[in-house]
């Protein structure tokens, strides 16, 4: 059982900078969560102000219902797993393992039984004997994690683990990481920049900018229903496209005028979403978003039924991305680099005019001045 | 293919885009070989000038040491005499009778010997706190450390001398030791190593429940052995040829240290170069073989931080 809670945890190196700002969590047990945002967002510190190694400014840690603010790091019961991985180079892997445990004294014969249960689990049986510097970058990250677990530790603290292993070894070993949380059964927190490990590995994601939080959901929930343009524009690769659109009522329809009027590019939003967009921001402009794999061609558009409320969308296709399963084509729409994901079958080469159609059904639309997403559904 | 494929120049049949096996197995060998003269001509040419170049180094040694096996008249004399006609230890005998020379080896030893000791702990343990710690004041700290090495030793030597003097501590093991207990050079040089190890293999050992002092003992020392070498080999060398100081705050021969017994052949009305030659013959041998004990930590110590990267 691990339960902890963050609350209003502040982190200030001097006195009116905020690295980290009134950060709000709790992690339940058995839950994998991640902590990305950019570099410089402060999600490496909140880590390690959980681990022990930074202190504390403002606020309240409890693991276990314990308050664990002035706790010594190795009192509080986690294990981390760093970048570089941090194994002793003077010992081999089987001393690495077995470290943390002869340090606690605990006997020698149940040392040996954990160290060679914990090898067998991450399949490092036959490195035990060998000097981390003999290891490739995989194994060296297996032992890390093994160096890890052996403690049995009430939860896991993980600093970007896989960003110093190239694109296929990351790949697999993200599978892993999915599989040992699941057989350890154990709190994993996770600090990454890459938001697809986010978005694979997580349970719950707690998306962070300049410090604070932006939103705190499960993957999908972060997908589909970002609270703000900032964690619209994060999670998503290619990511969201962005246009600025003037929101005007047109036969009882939303209509969202893109670009100037002349240009006639409009997307009509209906019912309830289009009631509470005029609502809210009628006769203003506000920004509007929308992922790749929601704009479509004719046909499928016809097919969904929404072609008509796509009016006048004609982009000129810059570069044309073949990746098998898919196509993106990228074009340049109001000065920015905007992108589509179509279906392989499509032919159109640069230069080419594509003309495309929008899912209303999927738009989010953003407050020009706040950044909130205004379609945005708080849990309950 | 004829057989004589293996005398012929190489590349006779390459026009035609064959060669027979045979062809190519002979032309792999003649490769072979020259390329095995080539090797061993180098070797051999590098090895020459090592042996010349060592040769002109090592000069003044070997003639010292030919001289402290001359009879004192032969030295002066009008003809070119590299080495001793009629070789004596007469010198060296001499030399260990006229002043107690094993006694201040000795003494020389045991000096040496615990202000490396000393200088290996303190300096590791400075240096741990200066790169592994956070502290106020850390960097003011290691400046004035630093600036402390500014200070030539002669300066101080006085106001030393003063301080330790109303201490009552001189013509004592203590005072030749306690001074020298660290510096300023040993702390940079152990710090400049530790940096090289990432800040989360101390954080990782702090997890793992591993004391400072533990860390040092298991983790940091281990890794650092080359330049604890390096560090001892130097430090030991420069204690074992301190002169002023002990020269300064010892008056007795029972506290002498082996570069005063050297002076102290050297009188003014028995003066005989080779017999202070054959006193410095003998008190080189210790130093010299401290090297050769710890030239390979001195040199990978000295080294390492330039190509480990």
């Amino acid at each position: 059982m691990s339960e902890i809670t963050l609350r209003n945890i502040c982190k200030m190196y001097d006195k009116d900078h905020y690295a980290v700002k009134d950060f709000n969590l709790e992690i339940h047990d058995r839950e994998f969560v991640i902590f990305v945002g950019p570099s410089g967002c402060g999600k490496s510190t909140t880590l390690r102000m959980i681990a022990g190694l930074e202190d504390i400014s403002d606020g309240e840690l409890w693991i276990d219902g314990q308050l664990c603010n002035y706790f010594e790091p190795k009192d509080r019961g986690l294990s981390m797993v760093f970048q570089n991985y941090a194994l002793y180079p003077n010992m081999t892997v089987y001393g690495n393992l077995a470290f943390a445990l002869k340090v606690r004294h605990l006997p020698k014969d149940e040392i040996d039984r954990t160290v060679k249960q914990v090898a067998k689990t991450l399949e490092i049986e036959k490195l035990l004997e060998r000097h981390p510097n003999a290891l490739s970058g995989g194994q060296k990250q297996r032992v890390a994690i093994g160096s890890a677990i052996v403690r049995r530790p009430k939860a896991f603290l993980m600093d970007e683990p896989l960003s110093n292993l190239d694109a296929k070894l990351r790949a697999q070993m993200r599978i892993e990481l999915a599989k040992i949380h699941k057989e350890t059964e154990t709190t994993i927190i996770y600090v990454t920049h890459d938001q697809t490990e986010a978005m694979t590995l997580g349970t719950k994601i707690v998306v962070m900018k300049d410090g604070l939080v932006q939103q705190v959901a499960a993957p999908a929930e972060v997908y589909n229903n970002p609270a703000n343009l900032f964690v619209a524009g994060f999670i998503g690769s290619p990511s969201m496209n962005f246009f600025k659109a003037l929101v005007t009522e047109e036969d009882g329809k939303a209509a969202l005028l893109l670009g100037n009027a002349a240009s006639g590019r409009k997307v009509f939003l209906e019912g309830k979403r289009a009631q509470r967009l005029l609502k809210e921001e009628k006769d203003r402009e506000v920004t509007l978003g929308i992922r790749p794999e929601d704009i479509y061609e004719y046909q499928e558009a016809v097919d969904g039924g929404f072609e008509k409320n796509t009016v006048g969308l004609e982009e000129v296709v810059d570069t044309r991305e073949m990746l098998g399963a898919e196509v993106i084509l990228y074009f340049e729409s109001q000065g920015k680099t905007q992108s589509v994901r179509l279906k392989p079958e499509n032919q159109s080469k640069p230069g080419e005019t594509i003309k495309l159609y929008m899912n209303p059904e999927k738009i989010q639309i953003f407050d020009a001045e706040t950044e909130e997403n205004i379609f945005y559904e708080r849990e309950i | 293919m004829n057989q004589s494929g293996a005398t012929v120049a190489p590349g006779r049949n390459f026009y035609k885009n064959q060669i027979s096996k045979e062809e190519l197995e002979a032309l792999k060998l003649e490769m072979n070989k020259k390329a095995l003269i080539k090797r061993r001509s180098q070797t051999i040419f590098r090895l020459a000038v090592n042996v010349l170049v060592a040769f002109v180094v090592l000069l003044p040694l070997l003639y010292a040491i030919s001289i402290a096996f001359m009879p004192s008249g032969e030295l002066f004399s009008l003809d070119l005499n590299l080495f001793p006609k009629n070789p004596t230890i007469q010198n060296f005998v001499s030399a260990l009778k006229n002043v107690p020379l094993l006694q201040f080896i000795l003494n020389s030893f045991l000096v040496a010997g615990l202000i490396t000791l000393g200088q290996i702990i303190t300096c590791s343990l400075s240096a741990f706190a200066f790169s592994f710690l956070e502290f106020k004041g850390k960097g003011i700290l290691f400046m004035i450390v630093m600036a402390t090495m500014m200070v030539p030793g002669e300066a101080t030597i006085i106001s030393n001398y003063l301080t330790v003097g109303n201490l009552g501590m001189l013509d004592t093991y203590s005072v030749l030791i306690i001074p020298y207990l660290t510096s300023a050079m040993g702390i940079f040089l152990f710090r400049q190593f530790y940096m090289t190890f990432p800040m989360s293999l101390y954080e990782s050992a702090k997890l793992d429940g591993c004391s400072n002092l533990r860390f040092i003992l298991k983790i940091l020392i281990p890794l650092t052995k080359s330049a604890i070498g390096a560090m001892a080999v130097y430090t030991f060398i420069n204690a074992w040829n301190m002169y002023m100081w002990p020269l300064l705050v010892t008056g007795s021969d029972k506290m002498r240290t082996v570069q005063i017994g050297i002076s102290m052949l050297n009188s003014v009305d028995s003066q005989s170069i080779t017999l202070m030659i054959a006193g410095v013959v003998i008190i080189i041998i210790p130093s010299i073989s401290i090297f050769i004990v710890g030239q390979k930590q001195l040199i990978r110590g000295m080294f390492s931080g330039a190509v480990k990267g």
